[in-house]
Formats: structure tokens, C-alpha cells, sequence
């Protein structure tokens, strides 16, 4: 049931002929960009000798030599390899929102950075290449151990890197808060700019896509058959987990490499296979050989064009290559016909370990620990001469710090887990998270401008840019969707488009280094630190109302999973009911991202600890999710209060690494 | 009185007043990046800049709590935990040493320290007129003031009126980066722009190992090699000053641009 048989197509002599067509004109662009570029170096022109034997004494010739010409290469080999290296792991993964970032290869790079530049600095003596490589080969060595176990199951995959890349994350997002200004260098490579001053990072980039596309070409046949079922390639005398293993590790080369010699150059690797798909090439080996183009194309594109348009500035292509790749995936998105995106497992979402749990123990358990993590939270404090239990009139003076950041955790862990479980139900898909409605990244694409430009704000009137983005951004997307019976695979792409832009924002503001986006980099780690009490009666009204009308949706979040022929056939109006529930969970994500900002990890994890705890049933897996959102929460909001008096943890890095642990438990047990 | 400062530019103008606070946000990162005017041992560590400890704050009952106008933004609980007054330490268009003084005055008024920051205000003064005088005997070219990163490729380069392009316009100095910076009078920047004024002088910030490796990583550089400045032996590397400083940093970057650029004159000839 995997492939969709399609009807009336125009049948074409080649139907990827399109993709190359547009590649190729990218990479023109991109040339074309890059001579201008050349050219404007030196008003009196250069002379050819640039290419092989520049001048020594002649500065503009050495600096086109040393500097412009091998970043053009860069820019071309490493948009090639990741773009290779998306296609392999979307279709190893079969999932269309995998890309090298999927598998925490760059989070793997940018943690050991960080410990290093902290730290051990001695171990950054043969310069940040090894370190990067060692932190993304760590990482993945982890992934594929973990996923071992459960013979490289694509889901599982995405899985395990998805928690690890959270965890990861939130680590390095808690030392950059801590030490923003001793990590310059860190800020600087994380933004991914392709500027060169020698030629070995651009040969060393130049092999390895090469070498990967030698292998990938091997590997062509057993690509295909990997995008099919477990039982397809059983039944060829292939053991699917060995051959899965195999293409996971040609895939992590090129993007190991990229962030090894240049840094993080995300949604390259995505936007070039999605592009790929979305122009005509279909067929696997057609897309290892256009999705490479596109993708080189796009980031020479966006590198030489930035170049051109505002050489002053020196904006790192790496972190910006979203502001092209993500609306053209949109405009592409817009035009596709259905099932054209990318194939999803059936069933996608579920991990089964076996044993069921009735709810009402399962209930009756989340209950009991939701009273203790309260307790701990209003009762225990640290006080600088050591553990204090607040009682009678202290207890009475604390409350007005505490109950807020009580509330606020629990309401938004609430919102959450259940916003994150309806997307995963409404999409059937493992990676969807409640933030990829596009309703967070809106708030931080509004609210990085405003804190730059404006002068300082006060929470109400962030909280109010904040309202603003969210909703426009929630219009366009819904806006987009609505021309496909809102379709979840386009939802997805273009929520994951708009994500990547608000990233790319912030990758650059911070690159910048402006010591006022540390205050975002705080709310966007899922804080309740500036929660106000006035707040308070509001977020409780929210999330309970959150709870009650879960039930209202059950049947539908039952019944969306298993596709439309089931849906419709059951009698669920399928549009309707697509929106309703995309409506509930945008609008408590968006309050959720109100009051703690953009937080993934609950939202996203919450609802497969619940189903990987032996939970059963849409509603209550749903109501569950969030009442496990908002207990773990809760608990990593105290423990990031008292963990390092008098300095505060935000309770988004601590819930990430809580939950990172437990699913890292879940899947060792067994 | 018992003072708190949740910013770093707010901790050293305090303790230029000769005050000691009760509480700082942040003492190693104080340490590190500002230094003087020392902090005495006393003081204690309320947390980070983003999320000082209102728990803590509330029994130290400070009298006044001092932060910067961008940290009240996610703040507002502080006035839970004492009397709160915010500064505007983001220089933007002002030129910084203006700001910071002002920033100084405003607070000696709020503690009774006016005839004290006046007196400091003329000692800037004093510090920047007499390097101006002193480097004025040579005719130096512009100068690039940046800090390199670990890769070797890129560099921090300050510019505008920001601490360190104000001291820069001040002493008398050309600053060779006459390119867009941000509010803290920063920009991260690739190492090839060293090469828009070749005659330009280099003044780089040493913050220890960090740049003893990027170091290294330029000598494998061809276009740094070939810069007429470090052909030439332009090239000096200063103690760290914190770019978002006070008149105390100011002063203090002053009298080592003095020091150490009229070393350098005689080399150029």
C-alpha cells in the first residue's frame, strides 16, 4: 500500500527533465552572480591568472583566488551533498521532513563546540574541523546504537535523533544564555558562512559529495526498495535493518563534512530533495541526480546573491539559505497536486512495546504525581544557607513568585502535549510537532525585528507582537491549505518552510551578536520566569477548556490517522474535521507560545511517551499527552530553579533532557 | 544603601561611584569580560543576566535594583523583589562615551554621588585629550580594531560610535571600517574586508588561548600573510577591553592605544 497509483498523468520522455532545467538555471544565476562578484573586486579587472596562479604581491587577486573562487565551490559541494544526503535519508526514513538535522548531526557538532570552547580548549589546537566531526560521528554512532535494537525502524530513527538533536540543543542553547559573549566563534560557525581563505575546505567538500554520489549510485537499487515495505526487501534476501544501517551511513557524510569545514548549513538538504519531488522527479535515481543540483543551486544562489546585494553586511548563506529555499518550497507546496509531496508510513506514529496500561490506572498514576510535583514546586526552595520547606507566613510570601510559574508550566505543558498529539494524529506523522503550524515561528519572526529596532519592551507589548505574528502566520498557512482541503503533508512542509525562516532570522540576529536577542534566546528556551501573576486565572481557563474539548474532537483524531479512504468511508467530513482540529491546536499552541514561548520538546515527545507507556485510545492518549505535558513541565521547572541556585535553568532545556532520558529508557528497556 | 546591578555596564559604573553592591547578576562573567573596577569579594551572585534569582532577591531586599531597559522586558516580576529603575544601556546613535556618562550622572543622583561622577567624567576627559595629543606627534594610518574568532576566517570588527570607535573618534584616530555595526558598535565580519585599506594599522583583542589559536590558523592564511599590514608589521594585539564598557574601560583602552601605538609609529616610517 505504500505507492500511490496515480491516474492521468501526462506522461514525459523524462519526467525529472523539468528539475534539471531549473537547477540549471539556479546554478547559472549562481555563476553569473559570482563573476559580478569577481569583477567588482577590482574596478580595473583581473586578470585570468586569478583562477590558477594568482599574483602574490597583488592583494584583489589573491583575496579572488583565496576567498571569492573557492567559496563558489563551496557553495556548489556542499549544497550538492546535502542535498544527496536529504534524499537518502527521506527516503531510507520515508518521510519527507527528514534531512540531515533529523538524525542530530549538527546539534552532535555545535554540543561539542561548545564543551570544547568552555572548557577544553586545548582540544581545539588542530582548529574546529575535528571536534565538529567528532561531535556529529558521536552523535550518529548514538542514534544508530539506540536504533539497533529495533532492527533501524525509520521511525525509530527519527526518533532517536529527533530527542537527541532536542537534547543537544537545549544544552548548548543553556551555555550560549550563559555565555553569550565568550562563544563569538561558536555564534560565527553556527551561522554557516562559506566564506574561505584557502582552497582545502572546498577540495575536501568537492570529494566527499563525489565519493557520496559514487555510493549513493550503488546503492540506487536497495534505495528504492528501502522506500517500499520491510517486507519488500525481506522478501529480495535483504535484511531491511542492515541495508538501512548502510544508506544512514552514506547519507551523514556530506552534512558530518559541511559542518566539519563551513558550519551549520541547515534546510538546504530538506528544500533540495522536497524541490526535487515537488518538480516531477519521482523516481529515486531521478532525484539523486537533480535534488544535488537544486540544492547546489539554491545555496550558490543565496550565497553569491547575498554577496551582490549587500557585500557590506557578509550575511553567512548557511543560516539565510530559508529566506529563498522556504518560499519557493511554498509556492511549490501551493501548486502540488495531492500525494505528491512525499510518502509517510502508514501508521506511522506508533511504536508498539507490547503492553497496554488501562487508562483509568494510567490516569489514576499522573494524578498522583501531578500532587507531588505541586507540592514540590510551592513547598521546597533553596535559600543560600541551603534547603528551605515554605510553611505558614513564608509559604504565604513565596506563593506570589511561585504560583505563577506553577500555573504557567502546567497550563502550557497542558497545551502542548495535547496540540502535539492532534498534530501528530491529524498529519500521521511521527515529526510533527505543534510548532510546525507556523504559529510559533510567526511569533519569533515578529518579535526578533521588534526587539532589534524597537526600543525595549514590556512583557504585554511582546506578548502582543507576539499575538500578531502568530495569527498572521496561522492565516497564511491556513490560507495555503485551504486550496487542498487542508492536505497535512502540505500543512507540514509549509509550517517546516516557515520554521526554518524564523530560524535563519535568528541565526543571523544573532550572528550579528546583539546581546538583546539573549532575552528571546531565553523566552524561545520555554521559560516561566516572566510569568505575571495577573496571568495566571487565564492560562488555567485555557487549558482546562484545552482538556474538555479534546472529547469533542476523539472521534475524528481516531478515525484522521488511518487516511482518507478510511475517514471518508466512515463518514468524517474530511476537511472539516482537518480544520477544526488544526483550529484547537494552533489556537493552545499559540497561547502556549504566548505565555512560555515556542517550546518543541513537550509537544513533540509528549505524545509518544505516552504511547510508547501503553496508553490507548485517541482522546485519552490526547488528554494524557497533556496532562504528562504539563507534570513534566512542572517537575523540570523546579528542578531548574533549585539545580544551580541561585542561577535558574529555564524548564524547557530541563523538560527536553528529562524527556530526552525517558524515551532513551523506554527504548533501551525492552 | 544596598544595591543591586543586573547589567555589566551598570556593575562597573557602580562600582566607579566607589560603591559596592549588595548583589550582582553574573559575577564570572563580570570577572572576565569587564574586570576593572575590581568587585570586591563581598559581593553576591543573584544569577544570570536573562533570570536573576527573584527567590534570592526577595531576601536580600536590596533598596535598589538596577537593570538595563532590554532585560526589563522579560523583568517584570522584579518589582516583586525591590524598587526598580532601568537604563537605556544600549548606546545606538549616541556616541558611547556620552551615553555611559550619562548613565553614570543619572546614577550618582539617584545614590548622592553627583560631585564624585563629575569628577570621573573629567578624568575621561582628561585620559582621552591627552592620548589624542600624545598620538598626534605621529601620523598614523586608519585603524581596523577587531578580534578574531577560532576559525581563522572570520573576525569581530567594531566600528561607529560604539565604546571602542568612540574612544577610537576621540583619541583622534581614523577607524578603518567605516561599514554598518550594531548597537553595541559590533559587527561579525569576514577576514577579507582587512583588505579594503590596505594601508590600514590592525588592532586585535587577545583573549588568551582563543587567539593564540586563530593566530595560528591566520599564518595558514594566504590573504592574511599578504596584507600589507602584517607584512609590514602593523599588527598590535591589546589586552580585551569590554566593548559595551564604561569611562573606566574607556579610559583603560585609551591610555593602551596610547601606549601601545606610538611603539608602533616609528616602524611606519
Amino acid at each position: 500500500m505504500a505507492d500511490v497509483v496515480r491516474t492521468g498523468e501526462r506522461v514525459e520522455s523524462w519526467p525529472a527533465g523539468r528539475a534539471v532545467v531549473v537547477a540549471g538555471m539556479l546554478v547559472l544565476a549562481g555563476s553569473a552572480l559570482m563573476l559580478l562578484n569577481l569583477s567588482r573586486l577590482a574596478p580595473g579587472g583581473l586578470s585570468w591568472s586569478v583562477f590558477l596562479a594568482p599574483d602574490p604581491e597583488n592583494i584583489d587577486e589573491l583575496v579572488a583566488h583565496y576567498s571569492v573562487l573557492p567559496r563558489f565551490v563551496v557553495a556548489l559541494a556542499a549544497g550538492a551533498g546535502l542535498g544527496l544526503s536529504g534524499t537518502i535519508l527521506q527516503q531510507v526514513l520515508r518521510n519527507p521532513l527528514a534531512e540531515p538535522a533529523t538524525l542530530g548531526l549538527f546539534s552532535g557538532s555545535r554540543a561539542a563546540l561548545v564543551v570544547t570552547m568552555l572548557w577544553l580548549p586545548e582540544m581545539l589546537g588542530a582548529g574546529i574541523a575535528p571536534v565538529a566531526m567528532a561531535g556529529a560521528v558521536g552523535v550518529l554512532g548514538f542514534v544508530l546504537l539506540l536504533a539497533r535494537r529495533h532492527d533501524f525502524s525509520p521511525l525509530f530513527v527519527i526518533l532517536s535523533g529527533l530527542v537527541l538533536s532536542l537534547c543537544l540543543e537545549a544544552f548548548s542553547s543553556m551555555m550560549i544564555l550563559a555565555h553569550f559573549e565568550e562563544l563569538g566563534s561558536l555564534l560565527v560557525w553556527q551561522a554557516g558562512s562559506l566564506e574561505q581563505s584557502t582552497w582545502r575546505p572546498a577540495t575536501v567538500l568537492c570529494l566527499v559529495t563525489l565519493a557520496t554520489l559514487v555510493l549513493a549510485s550503488l546503492l540506487g537499487r536497495l534505495l528504492t526498495i528501502l522506500g517500499l515495505d520491510s517486507d519488500m526487501t525481506r522478501s529480495l534476501g535483504l535484511s531491511p535493518g542492515l541495508a538501512r544501517g548502510l544508506a544512514l551511513a552514506v547519507a551523514v557524510g556530506p552534512p558530518a563534512f559541511v559542518a566539519a569545514q563551513v558550519g551549520i548549513v541547515g534546510f538546504i538538504g530538506l528544500a533540495g530533495a522536497a524541490l526535487a519531488g515537488s518538480l516531477g522527479a519521482r523516481r529515486v535515481t531521478d532525484r539523486l541526480v537533480v535534488a544535488p543540483l537544486l540544492a547546489a543551486g539554491l545555496l550558490v544562489v543565496t550565497d553569491q546573491g547575498l554577496l551582490a546585494l549587500v557585500p557590506g553586511l557578509s550575511i553567512p548563506a548557511g543560516a539565510v539559505t530559508a529566506l529563498l529555499g522556504a518560499p519557493l518550497l511554498i509556492w511549490l507546496v501551493r501548486r502540488m497536486r495531492t500525494g505528491q509531496v512525499g510518502r509517510v508510513d502508514r501508521h506511522p506514529i506508533e511504536i508498539r512495546l507490547g503492553h497496554i496500561v488501562p487508562a483509568g490506572r494510567w490516569l489514576l498514576l499522573v494524578a498522583a504525581l501531578a500532587a507531588a510535583v505541586i507540592a514540590l514546586a510551592l513547598c521546597v526552595g533553596r535559600i543560600p544557607e541551603g534547603w528551605q520547606v515554605a510553611t505558614g507566613k513564608t509559604f504565604g510570601d513565596l506563593l506570589p513568585l511561585r504560583l505563577p510559574r506553577l500555573v504557567a508550566a502546567m497550563g502550557a505543558g497542558i497545551m502542548l502535549g495535547i496540540a502535539g498529539s492532534q498534530m501528530q494524529r491529524l498529519t500521521g506523522n511521527a515529526m510533527a510537532s505543534p510548532e510546525l503550524l507556523g504559529v510559533s515561528s510567526g511569533a519569533v519572526l515578529m518579535l526578533i525585528p521588534a526587539a532589534v529596532f524597537l526600543p525595549a519592551l514590556g512583557r504585554s507589548a511582546m506578548m502582543a507582537i507576539a499575538a500578531v505574528g502568530a495569527f498572521a502566520f496561522l492565516a497564511v498557512a491556513l490560507r495555503i491549505g485551504r486550496r487542498s482541503a487542508y492536505a497535512p503533508d502540505r500543512m507540514l512542509l509549509t509550517g517546516l518552510a516557515l520554521t526554518a525562516l524564523a530560524g535563519s532570522l535568528m541565526a543571523v540576529a544573532v550572528y550579528f551578536g546583539d546581546r538583546r536577542i539573549t532575552q528571546i534566546l531565553a523566552w524561545m528556551s520555554g521559560s516561566t520566569y516572566s510569568v505575571r501573576p495577573q496571568e495566571v486565572a487565564g492560562i488555567a481557563v485555557i487549558a482546562v477548556s484545552g482538556i474538555c474539548a479534546v472529547p469533542l474532537v476523539g472521534r475524528w483524531l481516531e478515525v484522521l490517522p488511518l487516511g482518507d479512504p478510511v475517514a471518508r468511508a466512515v463518514g468524517v467530513p474530511i476537511e472539516r474535521a482537518r480544520l477544526a482540529v488544526m483550529a484547537m491546536a494552533a489556537g493552545l499552541t499559540g497561547a502556549a507560545t504566548l505565555i512560555v514561548g515556542p517550546l518543541s520538546f513537550v509537544g513533540l515527545m509528549a505524545p509518544h511517551i505516552v504511547r510508547m507507556s501503553g496508553l490507548r485510545g485517541a482522546a485519552v492518549q490526547t488528554v494524557g499527552a497533556g496532562l504528562l505535558g504539563g507534570v513534566l513541565l512542572v517537575f523540570a521547572d523546579w528542578l531548574g530553579r533549585i539545580l544551580a541556585f541561585p542561577w535558574q535553568v529555564p524548564a524547557g532545556h530541563i523538560a527536553t533532557v528529562l524527556g530526552g532520558l525517558y524515551f532513551i529508557w523506554l527504548a533501551v528497556r525492552r | 544603601m544596598r544595591l543591586v546591578t543586573l547589567n555589566l555596564l551598570l556593575t562597573e559604573l557602580v562600582l566607579t561611584l566607589e560603591l559596592t553592591p549588595q548583589a550582582i547578576a553574573n559575577i564570572p562573567l563580570y570577572r572576565r569580560l569587564v574586570a576593572e573596577p575590581d568587585l570586591p569579594s563581598s559581593v553576591r551572585d543573584v544569577g544570570s543576566l536573562q533570570e536573576p534569582n527573584l527567590e534570592y532577591l526577595r531576601i536580600l531586599s536590596p533598596d535598589l535594583i538596577l537593570a538595563a531597559d532590554w532585560q526589563a522586558a522579560t523583568q517584570a516580576n522584579l518589582s516583586l523583589a525591590g524598587p526598580v529603575q532601568t537604563f537605556p544601556t544600549f548606546p545606538g546613535r549616541t556616541p558611547a562615551i556620552e551615553h555611559a556618562t550619562a548613565i553614570l550622572l543619572a546614577i550618582a543622583e539617584l545614590v548622592g554621588r553627583e560631585s564624585l561622577a563629575h569628577g570621573v567624567a573629567e578624568a575621561c576627559g582628561e585620559v582621552l585629550r591627552e592620548t589624542r595629543a600624545r598620538l598626534a606627534a605621529f601620523s598614523l594610518p586608519p585603524i581596523y580594531v577587531c578580534r578574531f574568532m577560532e576559525d581563522g576566517r572570520h573576525m569581530a570588527l567594531f566600528g561607529g560610535r560604539g565604546l571602542v570607535g568612540d574612544v577610537l573618534f576621540r583619541t583622534g584616530l581614523v577607524n578603518a571600517w567605516q561599514g554598518s555595526v550594531n548597537g553595541s558598535g559590533v559587527t561579525s565580519s569576514p577576514l577579507r574586508r582587512l583588505a579594503d585599506v590596505p594601508e590600514a594599522a590592525i588592532v586585535h583583542f587577545d583573549r588568551g588561548t582563543e587567539t593564540e589559536r586563530a593566530m595560528q590558523r591566520l599564518s595558514d592564511n594566504p590573504v592574511w600573510t599578504a596584507l600589507p599590514a602584517v607584512r609590514a608589521g602593523r599588527v598590535v594585539r591589546l589586552p580585551v577591553v569590554y566593548p559595551n564598557g564604561g569611562l573606566r574601560t574607556a579610559m583603560r583602552f585609551a591610555a593602551l592605544l596610547g601606549d601601545r601605538l606610538s611603539e608602533l609609529a616609528p616602524n611606519d616610517g
